[in-house]
């Protein structure tokens, strides 16, 4: 029992450090890109034409982003391609205020170039509000809700949860239909797993939900060409 | 303590009946003896009984007939309103009493994470998806089976395989399932059962448990009986013990239908009248009753442990890994969980209910808080807070470079060297400190405030006379002006030429400053205004070793500034009519209104911040 407890203070500590780095390397993130680069660099870009991006959306950084069909960018999300190239698949929403890559892992490193600083984001992927994914790879289905954090390198499978404020380390690993909620506890997601209807559910309604937001967000892709 | 520097805590004055004796205060230096001749003076901030009299002063009321403060340990509690949270279905007491106090319609928390768990029907899923309609769109209509699903961490009801025919009322419908599905006899059920036995035994079979319990046994064999089940078996077996031994014989039988063999039955009485064996009852002696048996199996509801049963949960343990075992408070969260080792042994946590209470006056029990009974209500009916009623208290650094001329001994010291960057969390030890006191009135008469504190603050450190801080007011005794529409005070005269009094001492001020700086002389207030004034408080930290871990009170407190502070406020109200005023007089209806005179004491405790510690 006292194993299980001392767990639990581990996690709790180990949640706080990221979310403490973020706050620091917000502001540092910001002045590097404005003080070395006055005017935020133009990434070269693959974008599909069904693909919504904001004219709002920030797309930064120096290496290839690839935005997927019926992708949406909300306004003020961030796209920042400083330390690799990413890909982001089909149905995506990546919403406000959200940070895909990033020049600067979470504990405020310069991110090296060995391999992992890639990012794959699969289809049908949510990533909500305020969320860092620097992940290596996030799988088909996943969520990634209001402010979690997903480290450099990180693996995420499919059809995963990460819940509100929970945090995924540096080069860890998540396997398919894991659900981390906030105390870092992991719980196999069971009617996904053995449910192939509602996984097909969940895609329709990604599906719809990006149609709704097709109406909302006027999209202007013209801005990244 | 938990508020941030600088902070104000306010002692009840209830605390004053019990005495601070020096024998549990281990900060005192005095003798024993000495404590008792002090108590009426001196507040013992330093005293670990202190925490339990100190409270913000928004968590104190005020009750307006004894005319006094009250805190928690002075004010009754008492339950109004029974409701769920989260349905605000409101529950009556009897339920409650019957029920239990937890929500029985179809509120459930998350065994795993206790947030809400969501109703969901599976069909309805499947019926969106081939109808293809758009997320907008609402108003499909749910169809069975249904589970309950946590939107925070996904577990759901299927994973323990429990699904519910009906939307509704869950909780009866999971009364009935066990985890895995299967389904057992509602507990109305069971009791019918047991009178049927219960009847069947006081016919008077010889074999009173075997018999009739033969059919039930063969069903139940493969699953254990669940805690309900043996506590019913239990209960069972004990009646039919008693009922045994007083005799089992027909005219048992007959008191047996009549008084349900409780303890206070005529057969219970003789025998333990013949348990005393004296001469109360010599006819009876005879036909001594049978000894009672203890329960020995489960039918009789003692569960065994079998030699197996641990290595199985050791092995499931081993098989499903850690995230598979439950924590303690998933185990604490409800008692049916209690003994819950694996995940999928736990079961969804039905909604604990809450209360709105209201809150009486211990003395005169009168109602100092009574919210709107309606649950959705979050009004207040009466709410005598403390902080309508005396004066707030707020203390800051004054930034403001200020004259050290009243006598303390370090004022030599540059006040610039202070003044600028005053961290509250390391205050430099044995450097004077001014602080700015500002006194508000919240009451509509002006009120006289008489400020005290001992002169030396309670040492920090037992032994250690050192760390104990030099304090002086530098105006013990001012006014602050009454509370009241802020328009009153531009429409009245009198308030104008304050007001152009305050423009002139501002312009001094500027003055003073342009020439140095403005001077906190003893005897004046620092600053004034509506209903409010502010005065300066003169420090001299005291000096604070670094961490003594022999110390026994040595925790984080250990060298916090805090200065104990005596207020005393005089004010002349109006009374209405019927208030003060004795009937006669009312009759008389000579009296409408007159003025009484009221004072109040209390002690604070100001929290400064903390003294940096000296190697
Ligand atoms: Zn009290
Ligand atoms: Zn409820
Ligand atoms: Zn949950
Ligand atoms: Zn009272």
């Amino acid at each position: 029992m006292s194993d299980q407890v001392s767990s639990n203070r581990d996690s709790a500590t180990f949640k706080v450090v990221p979310a403490a780095a973020t706050v620091a390397a917000a502001p540092s993130k910001r002045v590097s890109s404005t003080a070395s680069k006055p005017a935020l660099s133009k990434p070269p870009t693959t974008i599909h034409p069904s693909a919504i991006v904001a004219e709002k959306a920030v797309l930064t950084g120096l290496y290839h982003i690839s935005i997927g069909a019926n992708s949406v960018i909300h306004p003020f999300a961030r796209i920042v391609s400083e330390a690799g190239p990413i890909t982001i698949g089909e149905n995506v929403i990546v919403n406000e205020r959200a940070v895909v890559g990033g020049a600067r892992s979470s504990d405020g490193m310069e991110r090296t170039g060995d391999g992992n600083v890639e990012v794959h984001i699969g289809n049908s992927v949510t990533v909500e509000s305020s969320a860092v994914v620097e992940a290596n790879m996030i799988g088909e289905g996943s969520i990634i809700d209001i402010e979690a954090r997903v480290g450099t390198g990180a693996r995420i499978g499919k059809y995963c949860k990460l819940s509100p404020k929970a945090s995924v380390g540096a080069n860890e690993t998540m396997e398919d239909f894991t659900t981390l909620s906030d105390p870092g506890r992991r719980h196999t997601d069971h009617l996904l797993k053995c449910n192939p209807t509602v996984r097909a559910l969940r895609s329709k309604r990604q599906k719809d939900q990006v149609e709704l937001l097709r109406r909302l967000i006027p999209s202007n892709l013209a801005k990244w060409s | 303590m938990a508020l941030p520097f600088p902070y104000t805590y306010f002692a009840c004055p209830c605390t004053e009946t019990t005495s601070f004796s020096s024998t549990t205060d281990p900060y005192s230096t005095e003798p024993a003896g000495g404590a008792a001749e002090d108590e009426e003076s001196t507040f013992h901030s330093q005293s670990p009984r202190a925490n339990y009299a100190l409270y913000p002063l928004e968590h104190l009321l005020y009750c307006e007939d004894c005319h006094q403060i009250r805190c928690p340990r002075c004010w009754v509690e008492e339950i109004m309103t029974w409701y769920c949270p989260s349905c605000l279905f409101e529950y009556a007491n009897s339920m409650v009493k019957s029920d239990g106090n937890r929500c029985t319609r179809s509120c459930f928390n998350c065994p795993l994470c206790m947030s809400n768990l969501s109703i969901v029907g599976q069909n309805e899923e499947t019926d969106k998806a081939q109808e293809g309609s758009h997320p907008l769109d609402k108003g499909q209509q749910a169809t069975g089976p249904y589970f309950l699903h946590c939107p925070y961490c996904s577990w759901s009801s299927v994973e323990i395989g429990i699904q519910f025919d009906k939307g509704k009322e869950i909780y009866d419908q999971l009364q009935r399932i066990k985890n895995g599905g299967r389904v057992v006899m509602s507990q109305k059920d069971k009791e019918r059962e047991q009178l049927k036995l219960r009847r069947q035994v006081s016919r008077g079979s010889i074999s009173q448990f075997e018999e009739p319990e033969t059919p039930k046994a063969t069903e139940k064999e493969s699953y254990p009986p669940d805690d309900r089940d043996l506590f019913a078996n239990l209960n069972a077996f004990y009646k039919s013990q008693i009922l045994e031994s007083t005799g089992g014989s027909a005219l048992g039988g007959a008191f047996g239908a009549l008084s349900d063999y409780g303890i206070s039955s005529p057969g219970t009485l003789s025998r333990i009248m013949s348990m005393y064996g004296s001469n109360l009852g010599p006819k009876r002696g005879k036909d001594k009753p049978a000894p009672m048996r203890e329960a020995q199996s489960e039918m009789e509801g003692v569960r065994l442990t079998k030699d197996n049963d641990e290595e199985k949960i050791v092995e499931s343990m081993q098989q499903m890994g850690w995230d598979a075992t439950t924590s303690q408070e998933q185990r604490r969260e409800h008692p049916d969980n209690m003994d819950a080792t694996l995940v999928s042994d736990l079961r969804p946590v039905p909604t604990l209910l809450r209360t709105k209470r209201s809150k009486r006056c211990r003395t005169c029990r009168h109602i100092l808080v009574r919210p709107e009974p309606k649950v959705a209500s979050t009004r207040y009916k009466i709410r005598l807070l403390a902080l309508n009623y005396i004066p707030s208290l707020r203390l800051r650094p004054l930034t403001a470079p200020a004259a050290l001329g009243t006598g303390t001994p370090t004022s030599s010291v540059t006040a610039s060297s202070i003044a600028s960057s005053v961290s509250l969390d390391a205050i430099p030890p044995a450097r004077s400190l001014s602080l700015l006191l500002t006194v508000h009135n919240p009451l509509f008469d002006p009120i006289k405030v008489t400020l005290a504190t001992p002169s030396l603050t309670p040492p920090l450190r037992p032994n250690a006379p050192a760390s104990r801080s030099r304090v002086t007011i530098l105006c013990p005794q001012f006014e602050v002006g009454a509370s009241g529409d802020v328009w009153d005070e531009a429409l009245d005269v009198g308030a104008k030429e304050s007001r152009e009094k305050s423009i002139k001492d501002a312009a001094a001020a500027l003055e003073s400053n342009a020439s140095g700086q403005k001077q906190a002389e003893a005897g004046k207030v620092w600053e004034r205004g509506r209903n409010w004034t502010s005065v300066v408080l003169e420090v001299l930290p005291g000096v604070v070793n670094s961490p003594v871990p022999t110390a026994r009170f040595a925790g984080e407190d250990a060298n916090v500034l805090e200065i104990p502070l005596y207020v005393r406020i005089e004010y002349e109200t109006e009374t209405g009519p019927g208030e003060g005023a004795s009937a006669v007089e009312r009759a008389a209806g000579g009296i409408k209104e007159r003025k009484e005179q009221r004072e109040l004491e209390y002690w604070c405790v100001l929290g400064v911040g903390r003294i940096a510690q000296t190697a």
